[in-house]
């Protein structure tokens, strides 16, 4: 029974550590992520300067404000926001998981092979690594479905006054980011509270291996 | 240490002692030679480790030379299991999603 606990709780142990091993690698796809996210922007800018230079020498006559452009912003950013969570799923899911299975199927000889050989530097490192990947990552969503929001809202706002209103399209761009921001934030609350508390929980396992590393290799099995 | 050299074994690896304790606790005796394949170790190095135990008082060995766990044996395997759930019981680990 003792024994029976002693695996289950190297279970946890484990499957937290795969855990880690996940967000580590969230960490480092995020470069990635990030130049995707930015690599959009370059395309969408680019699209305008092509669309302007076409009309500056009577090639085409689209407007940069006409729908077909607003509409392939929105496009653009949201196949970037699409290849980029993509990519980094991808990325975390080349993290090889409970490959100690085999290992800890021994029992206790396998647990304390697998205690022997853990790296703890590496996993607190990792630790580190994965709190600082988990928050960039959300940050970087949030601005990501904060310009599609902000394409959107001018879309949204342009048809409604021009269409419904019959006013002209004249609008604050500042006042529309401001209030897609709010928008996006209201919608990635869940989202955002969701990775506070995964951090806690990631520095809350810091200390306590850091405790058990402590102990554990301070004290000798005494035969 | 590592039991490859002639050497006696000094301080033992507490693996290959918890394999050995865990074999013979299952088989409850065993040939040297089963042994050695049950737990993956060299000939050599399980006479060694078997030394060692035997000197303790965590095995015996029969008339026909049959390895065989003592008491003392299988309560030691207990209280090394005991001894790790002492500090891994402890850790809360965090459930992350």
């Amino acid at each position: 029974m003792t024994e029976e606990i002693l695996l289950s709780k190297m279970v946890e142990f484990l499957t937290a550590i795969d855990q880690v091993k996940k967000y580590r690698k969230l960490a480092s796809a995020l470069i990635d992520f990030a130049l995707i996210i930015v690599a959009s922007v370059v395309v969408l800018l680019t699209l305008h300067l092509a669309v302007n230079l076409l009309n500056l020498y009577g090639i085409s006559n689209v407007s940069s404000n006409s729908w077909s452009v607003a509409f392939s912003n929105i496009l653009i950013l949201c196949i970037g926001l699409l290849i980029g969570v993509v990519w980094v799923g991808q990325k975390t899911d080349t993290v090889k998981t409970q490959q100690w299975k085999n290992t800890l199927n021994e029992g206790t000889p396998g647990a304390l092979k697998l205690l022997q050989e853990t790296n703890w530097e590496n996993i607190f490192r990792d630790i580190r690594f994965a709190k600082l990947g988990f928050v960039l990552y959300g940050i970087i969503k949030v601005v990501a479905y904060w310009l599609i929001a902000a394409f959107i809202s001018v879309i949204l706002y342009g048809f409604i006054m021009v269409n419904i209103f019959h006013f002209s399209f004249d609008f604050n761009f500042i006042s529309i980011l401001i209030v897609a921001f709010v928008f996006v934030l209201i919608l990635s609350l869940g989202d955002l509270r969701n990775r506070y508390e995964q951090v806690g929980r990631l520095d809350s396992l810091l200390w306590e291996l850091r405790w058990f590393e402590r102990e554990f290799r301070r004290t000798d099995f005494q035969a | 240490m590592k039991g490859n050299s002639g050497e006696p074994i000094s301080k033992p690896d507490l693996y290959v002692l918890a394999r050995v304790i865990k074999t013979l606790k299952e088989k409850n005796r065993m040939n040297k030679t089963a042994l050695a394949t049950s737990t993956g170790l060299s000939y050599d190095r399980l006479i060694k480790y078997l030394d060692w135990m035997a000197q303790k008082g965590f095995i015996a060995f029969d008339s026909n030379d049959d390895v065989v766990l003592t008491k003392l044996g299988a309560e030691t395997y207990d209280q090394l299991v005991k001894w790790i759930l002492q500090y891994i019981g402890k850790v809360r680990f965090q459930k992350l999603t």
